[in-house]
């Protein structure tokens, strides 16, 4: 029974839900905070994600990664990084795909604390970042919570972008997801079913361990 | 439905959306919801239209027989079958419907029940495996022999056979997965016999059927793909270059065609008309033009 697939999947998941924070709180906290005018157009772009079907995401990094256009020849090229059928480019297209469920419930929450909170730690002269991480952040911790939740779960049951410029490469890009469905196709259902269980197992462990640690979280799932 | 039953029932979900939404940490306003929905009825009106106007066409589409033929087709059977149908077509009053994908996913959709009619695989294994799940009435023929290719669409020199591939300016080799797709054993079988797998592994790329491979070629996204040869035939503008892969490194690869269950209960004597076509020499003479040997 080859464990990769599976080691490799959660992997994934860890890597992109920390690496979303770092990036989704700051986008979080400027599109709460910010006022401007192509303020619902970034809105909708991070929207984005959730409402296109998994293929067109797939298709279009394909193409922005690939080397026959500008992106994808640039980073080959000058950074000697290379985006498809590798781990790091499904890193950076798993940090595209879940980015709203990273985004959305920070920003939600942050908007709906009360404007005193934010003006009471500027008025005791913190910066602005001081009171994001000592003031903001601790006061959403639920919210803050069911972003990493769900940012991991959904980076775990990726499969159509995966799918497009994995190139399910055993080790590497063959996630579970992938495995399964080949699995499937071969008609080896008992190594499809090991694997589905595995995942399942792994998955709701996870997650019953992350509730009953958060009393006060909020069961969106 | 109504003009008010609709506009009650658009409310209903309206409010059932921004419930779910709340849930979600996302505020919609109803006005925002509003536009939302605007831009759901527009978008559902226009398959309405296109409906009307394919009307015609479609009802010319069904011929005499009733229902089209269903034929499931291994995936490097692309381009070759778009000519096949229209020479087929041209004669017969049945019209085929093909859907392609690897020859082992069609072989478990057929197995759990997908109603094709005719099967046309890339070798003999699955639909033998057919047979034997009882899933078919007559015994799978050969119907043509495929043939593997080295392709690229960047500026290589493949002139030396597989052992070019060694070459540190190949870095992504694209091939099938070799579980589902026999163009993908039959590369990975001349990789071996060529005594270059061991080095090359580690740049290897595997695609869900030569389809996914040819993608990946076009697209530049990988070096050099193991393929089928019918796709530098079947691609005609800037088709790049590609070298034959000796016949002698790998098993040959048999193509079987076998009617099933389904299209012998519902459709027998059109899957039987259809078969004999595809043995006739005008038929056999496209198959040569898309590189396939004779049986």
């Amino acid at each position: 029974m080859d464990w990769s697939p599976v080691l490799i999947t959660f992997k994934l998941a860890l890597i992109t839900t920390l690496a979303l924070f770092v990036v989704g709180v700051p986008l979080a906290y400027w599109l709460s905070y910010g006022r401007f005018k192509m303020k619902p157009a970034v809105e909708a772009l991070v929207t984005m994600p959730l409402v296109l079907p998994p293929s067109v995401l797939g298709f279009y990094l394909l193409v922005a990664f690939g080397p026959k256009y500008f992106l994808g020849n640039f980073l080959n090229e000058y950074l000697n990084i290379n985006l498809l059928f590798t781990f790091e480019g499904l890193i950076v297209a798993s940090m595209i795909y879940s980015l709203p469920f990273m985004v959305q419930p920070i920003q939600s929450a942050l908007e709906n604390l009360p404007k005193s909170l934010k003006e009471s730690a500027t008025l005791f002269g913190k910066s602005n970042f001081t009171t994001l991480i000592k003031v903001l952040l601790p006061n959403i911790k639920a919210s803050v919570l069911t972003s990493l939740v769900l940012t991991f779960t959904h980076t775990v049951g990726e499969f159509g972008v995966v799918l497009m410029i994995g190139g399910s490469i055993p080790g590497e890009t063959k996630l579970a997801s992938i495995a399964i469905y080949e699995e499937v196709e071969a008609m080896n259902y008992g190594a499809a079913h090991t694997y589905s269980f595995i995942l399942f197992a792994i998955s709701f462990t996870i997650l019953l361990l992350v509730y009953s640690l958060n009393k006060k979280a909020i069961k969106v799932i | 439905m109504s003009k008010k039953k609709k506009i009650s029932s658009s409310i209903d979900s309206c409010r059932a959306a921004q419930i779910i939404a709340l849930f979600c940490g996302m505020k919609i306003t109803s006005v925002q919801l509003v536009s939302l929905l605007v831009v759901l009825l527009v978008g559902c009106a226009q398959p309405a239209d296109k409906q009307e106007e394919s009307g015609e066409a479609s009802s010319s589409e069904i011929d005499a027989a009733g229902e089209k033929l269903t034929v499931a087709a291994a995936a490097n059977l692309r381009f070759v079958l778009a000519e096949l149908e229209i020479d087929f077509e041209k004669n017969n009053a049945t019209d085929l419907e093909i859907i392609f994908a690897s020859s082992g996913k069609l072989t478990s959709q057929i197995i759990n029940g997908a109603p094709f009619d005719v099967f046309l695989s890339a070798n003999m294994k699955f639909p033998l495996k057919l047979v034997k799940e009882k899933m078919t009435t007559g015994k799978p023929i050969v119907y043509a022999l495929g043939t593997l290719i080295m392709w690229s669409t960047k500026d290589l020199d493949l002139s030396k056979g597989l052992s070019c591939l060694l070459d540190d300016d190949i870095e992504k080799i694209a091939i099938a997965s070799d579980k589902n797709a026999p163009y993908g054993s039959a590369a990975l079988e001349a990789l071996k016999s060529a005594q270059v797998y061991s080095k090359i592994e580690s740049k290897l790329v595997y695609g869900e059927s030569v389809s996914q491979v040819n993608q990946y070629v076009k697209s530049e996204s990988v070096d050099v793909g193991l393929t089928n040869k019918s796709v530098i035939i079947g691609m005609t503008q800037d088709n790049g270059i590609w070298h034959d892969v000796d016949t002698a490194l790998y098993t040959q690869i048999d193509q079987g065609i076998v009617i099933t269950n389904h299209g012998e209960e519902h459709r027998g004597v059109d899957c039987q008309t259809f078969l004999n076509y595809l043995f006739s020499p005008s038929a056999q003479e496209i198959f040569a033009k898309y590189g396939y040997l004779a049986p």
